[in-house]
């Protein structure tokens, strides 16, 4: 029985191209350039990035974002092409790191003793959801197409490392873009942001994935 | 015939470019490589079954063996992925055969072992965590009736095998 499937799956060989981790990463730098661009244009940019002297809090945010894209995309390729004995789980680590702005948050509304009600009506929160989602989307809906050439292991865990990723280069994007200079906000509403993104990855990706 | 991983590796990338005797190779020693895997782990006449589904995802998924990487670590985790696949249907099949009462020679023999096998694993969970397993995912009852009969909460039953189901799978993902 197994000579008969041995022979019809040589038969069936075809050239195949391994499977590139670059095309992952072309995918998620070229729709966040995209993105940033349409950001830039259609919201125009902060005006610290205009006078070139742009304040520590945009900073912060773009490099907890970075930091948290890259090692959820690493993870992700790396689980695309599984092993046993790999380890890639420097996305812990990185998503601990952002965990500073929720924690901060939760820290100084405590100390202030009240809500920041402005923070939580702030006119800009839709936005940097709508633009945070939709963007995940752009990025999330071509990884995954990718992830499915690929022979992922552990469909739930690539469900949330897309979430995270793509949530957070999109949000990335919209950074460069943010009024918001407050630490509440970043904890409240990027949190928020990228949260969904994942939570909407971990019950999407999964069922796509499964082979 | 057994092969170290570089010629592995090296056939691989043969058999990816389309070269279909190194292919037949690879396919060879993985046929036997398997047989051995799972020669410990499933019910002995289910072997040549999981070596066949294990063959045919490796010929699906062989575009994503990286040749610059060890071939035989990429094998395992596509046969333990299917491994884990089989046990939850083993798990279904062996409850059913052992609590209907139709056990013949040996078709009871290997439901045994894989009832063995999976009891081992749940041993590591609770007494509630089993029970919860037991009576919604073996059983078929429904929440509400699994709750009724352990006397648990409906919100415990769930809670019970969402655990319960997480713990399985980190079992046999660490295994």
């Amino acid at each position: 029985m197994i000579d008969a499937l041995v022979d019809d799956l040589v038969d069936d060989l075809r050239p195949v191209q391994p499977l590139s981790p670059r095309m992952a990463i072309a995918i998620v730098a070229s729709i966040t350039g995209v993105l940033a661009a349409l950001v830039a244009m259609t919201m125009g940019l902060r005006a610290d990035i205009l006078a070139g002297s742009p304040q520590a809090i945009l900073l912060m945010r773009a490099g907890v974002l970075l930091l948290l894209g890259t090692a959820t995309m690493a993870a992700l390729v790396s689980a695309a092409r599984p092993g046993v004995g790999q380890q890639s789980d420097g996305w812990r680590w990185a998503l601990g790191a952002a965990a500073i702005f929720p924690v901060s948050a939760i820290v100084l509304v405590l100390a202030q003793g009240a809500l920041p009600m402005g923070i939580l009506t702030a006119s800009s929160a839709p936005y940097c959801l709508a633009v945070t989602l939709t963007g995940a989307f752009a990025m999330g809906a071509p990884l995954t197409a990718w992830l499915r050439r690929g022979a992922v292991t552990q469909p739930e865990r690539v469900g949330w490392l897309v979430g995270f990723a793509s949530g957070a280069f999109a949000l990335f994007a919209y950074n460069l873009h943010c009024p918001s200079e407050t630490l509440v906000y970043t904890g409240i509403w990027y949190t928020s942001a990228v949260g969904l993104a994942a939570i909407t990855g971990r019950l999407i990706v999964p069922r796509l994935l499964r082979w | 015939m057994k092969a170290d991983d570089a010629t592995l590796r090296s056939l691989m990338a043969k058999a990816q470019a389309g070269d279909q005797s190194a292919y037949r190779a690879v396919l060879g020693i993985c046929q036997d490589w398997l047989k051995r895997y799972y020669a410990h782990r499933i019910a002995p006449g289910a072997i040549d079954d999981l070596v066949q589904d294990t063959l045919m995802s490796l010929h699906k998924k062989r575009a994503s063996y990286d040749p610059s990487r060890a071939f035989l670590p990429w094998l395992a985790a596509i046969a333990r992925y299917r491994w884990v696949d089989q046990l939850r249907k083993t798990y279904r099949d062996a409850s059913e055969e052992l609590f209907e009462d139709t056990a013949t020679t040996e078709p009871e023999e290997e439901a045994v072992m894989a009832k063995i096998s999976i009891d081992r694993l749940m041993a590591h969970l609770s007494p509630p965590q089993v029970t919860a397993i037991q009576l919604v995912k073996i059983d078929g009852l429904s929440i509400a009736e699994a709750a009724g009969r352990c006397g648990q909460s409906e919100s415990a039953v769930k809670v019970n095998i969402h655990r319960g189901v997480k713990k399985l799978s980190a079992l046999i993902e660490s295994e």
